[in-house]
């Protein structure tokens, strides 16, 4: 055998193991890359489908409080108001005192349904907007509790759909509710700005809250935050307030 | 000695000192698999420079030197593929692997310690490859979620695979090599050399990959 075959053999030999070994490193790389693309979009599905069911029950949760809503407001709030005449005809020979006092509790009563079913869900949030409906919902909440609630609000409005505006106003509605709760503070301010963006902002002074160390039941009210934020594509943040208490932040851009 | 032969056999000891600067910082924080390549880069850089001073030297013993180190190597990387695996099947199937080699490592270099053998480095090239074969198969059963480009051990399994299947033609036909074309070796043994040095190269990638980890890792903490 002379040297020349023998350098070609050589060399075909060596560049045969090394394909081998290239397309074995090669292999390796694209099963990874595919494997990576197959296993991304399951989760996506995943995620998707998720997304769909708490859609569905978030929905489902939302007509049943506008069909109780409605019961209340066409049914029950008009029952109310026939009582109240019926009742005022009974009583037409009582005593003054006793009188009053009938006429007062079924005046509550009517105010108690009234306010539930507008707590439901609020007829000017799809009549006049969100803003005026969180203006609605402090004020009415200024007239039930000890703590002071502000709202404040800056910059145009663009529009939202209705079911945007109703994530936003109930994700409003439940970090007003967690504070009032759970905050023991002394001021709360819901702050709306449009510039940019919609920023809504609940801030309060008090003992502030760690999400990371929270008992089950703030937990469950802060995922149900981030559920509906997530819903809207909205950025959500818990913060400190300065000097105390704590801030639930919301951004959705426009 | 051409003088292409001796800059091959300059670059490729560059590329195992290369390995060493690398991997010396940071050297309790890492891996075993990695202190163990930093290992094999001491280690080759030792041999090449006792080689060389043997060659200047004109003394006789470089085919030992060349032998001695086939084995060094062969069990500091099969040390390498027995720290990387995970399952006991696995390492008990490179702990047969290095019984084996040893003993048949002995057997073939009878009485022939100032030649160059073409069997135990043969053996060598192919038990490094059925190691790296095994650890992709390994890397495809526990294949992580991340970008399998950014693992260290991915270069360094991936040049040792490539290194060692590139010189197993040459090591399988060394004797006749040695027989036939005396002096005409030396170019086939330069070309190996700058191969080598590609394999240096690549493994220094992959401690670099290393490094940047662990730079990550301390500012974090």
């Amino acid at each position: 055998m002379e040297a020349s075959p023998f350098y070609l053999l050589l060399a075909v030999g060596t560049a045969v193991m090394l394909i081998m070994a290239g397309s074995i490193v090669v292999f390796i790389l694209f099963y990874q890359r595919r494997m990576l693309h197959e296993k991304l979009k399951q989760n996506q599905m995943e995620i998707d489908h998720q997304e769909k069911s708490l859609r569905l029950v978030l929905e489902g949760q939302e007509n049943e409080r506008r069909r109780i809503a409605k019961d209340l407001h066409d049914g029950v709030q008009a029952m109310m108001q026939a009582l109240r005449v019926s009742v005022l005809t009974v009583i037409r020979d009582a005593d003054e005192k006793d009188k009053k006092e009938i006429q007062e509790m079924v005046s509550e009563l009517t105010e108690t349904v009234r306010s539930v079913s507008w707590d439901l869900m609020p007829s000017t949030l799809e009549m006049f907007g969100l803003a005026s409906a969180l203006e609605e919902f402090c004020a009415r909440l200024n007239g039930k509790i000890t703590v002071p609630v502000h709202f404040s609000h800056q910059g145009s409005p663009f529009a939202l759909a209705n079911d945007q505006q109703l994530l936003v106003y109930r994700i409003t509605q439940e970090a007003v509710n967690n504070a009032i709760k759970h905050a023991k503070a002394s001021l709360i301010e819901v702050r709306m700005n449009w510039d940019g963006g919609l920023h809504v902002a609940i801030a309060d002074d008090g003992v502030g809250f760690d999400v990371a160390a929270s008992d089950g039941s703030l937990g469950l009210g802060l995922s149900n935050l981030e559920s509906r934020a997530r819903l809207l594509n909205a950025d959500l943040k818990f913060l400190k307030n300065q000097p105390k208490g704590s801030v639930v932040e919301l951004f959705l851009s426009n | 000695m051409t003088a292409v032969h001796s800059i091959s056999i300059y670059s490729q000891q560059f590329g195992s000192l290369l390995i060493v600067l690398l991997g010396i910082p940071f050297f309790s924080q890492r891996s075993l698999p990695i202190r163990i390549i930093v290992l094999y880069g001491i280690n080759s850089f030792v041999f090449q420079i006792i080689g060389i001073v043997l060659v200047y030297s004109k003394g006789s013993g470089i085919n030992v030197n060349g032998n001695l180190y086939t084995l060094t190597e062969a069990l500091i990387l099969l040390g390498f593929f027995y720290s990387v695996f995970n399952s006991p099947v696995e390492k008990k199937v490179v702990v047969a692997m290095s019984v084996i080699y040893v003993i048949l490592y002995f057997v073939f270099m009878i009485d022939r310690w100032v030649e160059l053998v073409s069997s135990i480095r043969t053996m060598r090239d192919l038990v490094i490859i059925i190691c790296c074969i095994m650890y992709f198969f390994y890397l495809m059963r526990e294949m992580p979620t991340n970008d399998i480009t950014k693992y260290p051990m991915l270069w360094i399994v991936a040049a040792m695979l490539c290194f060692f299947a590139g010189t197993f033609t040459l090591s399988l036909s060394l004797n006749y090599l040695v027989k036939v074309l005396h002096n005409n070796l030396l170019v086939i043994w330069a070309v190996r050399n700058f191969f080598r040095l590609i394999f240096c190269l690549v493994v220094c990638y992959g401690l670099w990959l290393d490094n940047k980890r662990l730079r990550e890792n301390l500012s974090l903490t």
